[in-house]
């Protein structure tokens, strides 16, 4: 049997670019300066805005040939297991090849703190906030939507983190309205007293119970960090690449609140400084540029994905049929037709 | 005007009787040794559990509180597993339950500013929420857990450490646990709609801010788990839709990072004495051994170092407690 396998380059699906930032989404974003480290050259950035394609049903994910792994630390695992099977094309492919098993196990504890809680912060800075929700985030989702979509996804997404901020206590439940009934239609409006604004009181309260919830955690990276360039020595791993892309999108983005970006800016510098120094290694002029393409939009995306089986992004194998297989076609075919005849 | 006589009359063919007030009957109110309240132990005959481990709880918050208690070195406590979580204070177990001695003693630490107490402390329930419990374990080994600033650990990067631990512990590793208990069979199981947790689904945005969470899969996992309908589909978000391969895979690393870093240590992080992530390890890895299912209960089988340590702790945590 003949085999046609297409040449296999890693395609790395993520969500798009917003804000001059490869992509708005953090585990995206680690994933694309993750492979940037570690294959770099030899993948290809897809912008994508179906999460429904991915087996986890969110983004990133990775299609390399047959295999399609999701979820950044699954990535990682699988580019790293890449270095060891074919060492010849893809040398630097574990980019943590340097850790220790003990720096390695603690390696796994740490980005599961960062996705948590760094990843928390993140979230309620771009979802949580009305402001930066109305402001920034819906219109900037917005935009990359296609039409149906526009009006309903962003909502969808900002639903999905919800019950975790709420937990975390960094949800901001937007401030009831204060509505002036008359009791009656004959009552005459009273005079607008100079009442204090509850509504600022709220605002100012929450921000300063994020600030409060902010600072312990971005202590502790910190003191991690100490005076090191990288959190692991001199060399740079997988944990600085997703604690970059997260204090990246906590900086970068142009917000209209801007309470944990002053934050970070004002008290810690080493922190903006870290992940400045990752973005110029890894993204910088030096750097091999990515290719990107974007994926196309199908209407087919608007039907649930169990329902009907969606095109799936690895390609098909095309196999050349041998004579015998052609053959044994061609009798099927005859037989089919001969039971429809004799009807 | 007064009511006319045949009406009179009539009423009198039904005469309203009036009954004395029942009082409710005098229950005792008070415990006679610290209690506990915690989600009931698992109760099935047909599983292999022994008559002693059936002090512990099931559900991994109560039973981290106790191995809580337990570790720190308290005895003579007794559980009870007859209140449902919604009969207990902010909705969640586990509770304490003082006797009057000790809730007034505690009532005092906790509030040193009031000078005259309650004139009914006679009727205050000394019922407390898990929030309260370290207070009052400090308050009766008579030690002050706020001037330690190491928290019990080494020193300031193992404490740093420990948090990370703990992330890991309460993301993937619980994660896992979830979607490997035995799970109460509904019809949206039955139709491959979902996973149930025991405790009701988390609220919506329309009602209120509720300071308690059920811990599902959407509180737990990072990134939230999409809908079970997707996210780009017209229909209204339902349902969490999980990876059971990509969960169980970050699962296998995690608890292979976890033994990895237990090694030959008594207690985590080289701690020598036991701390609050000790007991958080517990008790995930309790709930695991005894109540999981197959694939991620074998993870756990697989590193004897983790099992030799839990079998050491519980035998340590089942003695502090009695029925």
């Amino acid at each position: 049997m003949a085999h046609n396998l297409p040449a296999s380059e890693i395609k790395l699906y993520v969500w798009p670019k917003l804000w001059d930032i490869p992509s708005f989404d953090p585990y995206s974003l680690s994933a694309i300066l993750y492979l940037q480290l570690a294959v770099p050259g030899k993948f290809s950035v897809i912008e994508c805005t179906d999460p429904d394609l991915s087996p986890s049903g969110q983004l990133p994910f990775l299609v390399h040939g047959q295999e399609l792994v999701a979820s950044f630390s699954s990535i990682v695992k699988y580019v790293a297991n890449l270095a060891k099977t074919e060492g010849s094309t893809y040398p630097s492919g574990d980019v943590d090849e340097f850790l220790s098993t003990a720096k390695r196990s603690q390696r796994n504890a740490w980005l599961a703190h960062v996705e948590a809680n760094l990843g928390n912060l993140v979230a309620s800075a771009l979802y949580a906030t009305q402001e930066n929700w109305e402001g920034l985030t819906l219109p900037g989702l917005a935009s990359l939507f296609p039409l149906p979509q526009r009006y309903f996804v962003p909502q969808k997404l900002r639903e999905a983190y919800q019950p975790r901020l709420e937990g975390a206590g960094l949800w901001a439940h937007p401030p009831p309205d204060e509505e002036e009934k008359k009791k009656t239609p004959f009552e005459k409006e009273l005079r607008k007293k100079p009442t204090i604004d509850k509504r600022k009181f709220l605002l100012v309260f929450q921000r300063e119970k994020f600030v409060e919830k902010a600072k312990p955690i971005l202590d502790i990276y910190s003191r991690l960090l100490a005076e090191n360039t990288f959190l692991f020595g001199d060399q740079i791993s997988s944990l600085d690449t997703a604690l970059a892309s997260r204090i990246i999108l906590l900086l970068n983005p142009p917000y209209p609140e801007p309470t944990i970006k002053d934050l970070l800016t004002t008290s810690y510098p080493n922190l903006v400084a870290h992940a400045q120094h990752v973005q110029e290694q890894v993204l910088g002029s030096n750097a091999p540029s990515i290719k990107t393409e974007s994926h196309r939009h199908s209407v087919w995306s608007l039907i649930p994905s169990g329902i009907f089986s969606r095109k799936s992004p690895i390609p098909k194998l095309t196999l050349e049929k041998t004579d015998e297989e052609r053959h044994v076609d061609r009798m099927r075919w005859g037989f089919v037709g001969l039971v429809i005849g004799s009807l | 005007m007064p009511v006319p006589n045949p009406i009179a009359t009539l009423f009198s063919y039904f005469p309203l009787h009036t009954f004395p007030p029942i009082t409710p009957q005098a229950v005792a109110r008070d415990a006679s040794t610290p209690t506990l309240w915690i989600a009931p132990p698992l109760s099935s005959p047909t599983l292999s559990v022994s008559s002693e481990d059936r002090v512990l709880s099931s559900d991994v918050e109560c039973l981290k509180w106790q191995a809580y208690i337990a570790l720190r070195g308290l005895k003579n406590l007794k559980v009870r597993w007859d209140v449902a979580a919604e009969g207990a204070l902010e909705g969640r177990l586990p509770n304490l339950h003082l006797p009057k001695a000790d809730a007034a003693k505690l009532n005092a630490d906790l509030n040193p500013t009031e000078e005259n107490p309650k004139a009914d402390a006679e009727e205050t329930l000394g019922l407390y929420a898990a929030r309260l419990i370290p207070s009052w374990v400090d308050l009766t080994l008579g030690f002050d857990s706020a001037s330690d600033a190491l928290e019990g650990y080494k020193d300031v990067a193992s404490r740093d450490e420990s948090r990370a631990w703990v992330a890991l512990l309460e993301g993937v590793v619980h994660a896992a646990l979830l979607i490997s208990l035995p799970q109460q069979v509904t019809l949206a199981q039955l139709l491959g709609l979902g996973y149930s947790s025991s405790s009701p689904s988390p609220s919506t945005a329309t009602s209120k801010p509720s300071s308690q969470t059920s811990s599902t899969l959407q509180t737990v996992l990072s990134p939230p788990p999409a809908p079970l309908t997707g996210f780009t589909s017209l229909l209204p978000s339902f349902g969490t839709r999980v990876s059971r391969t990509s969960v169980i895979s970050q699962y296998v690393e995690a608890i292979a990072s976890l033994s990895e870093r237990l090694g030959t240590d008594q207690w985590f992080l080289g701690s020598s004495q036991p701390t609050p992530l000790d007991a958080l390890a517990f008790a995930y890895l309790h709930c695991i051994l005894v109540h999981a299912k197959e694939p991620v209960r074998v993870e756990v089988t697989k590193r004897v170092n983790l099992v030799a340590w839990e079998w050491r702790v519980r035998s340590t945590v089942r003695g502090a407690y009695s029925l």
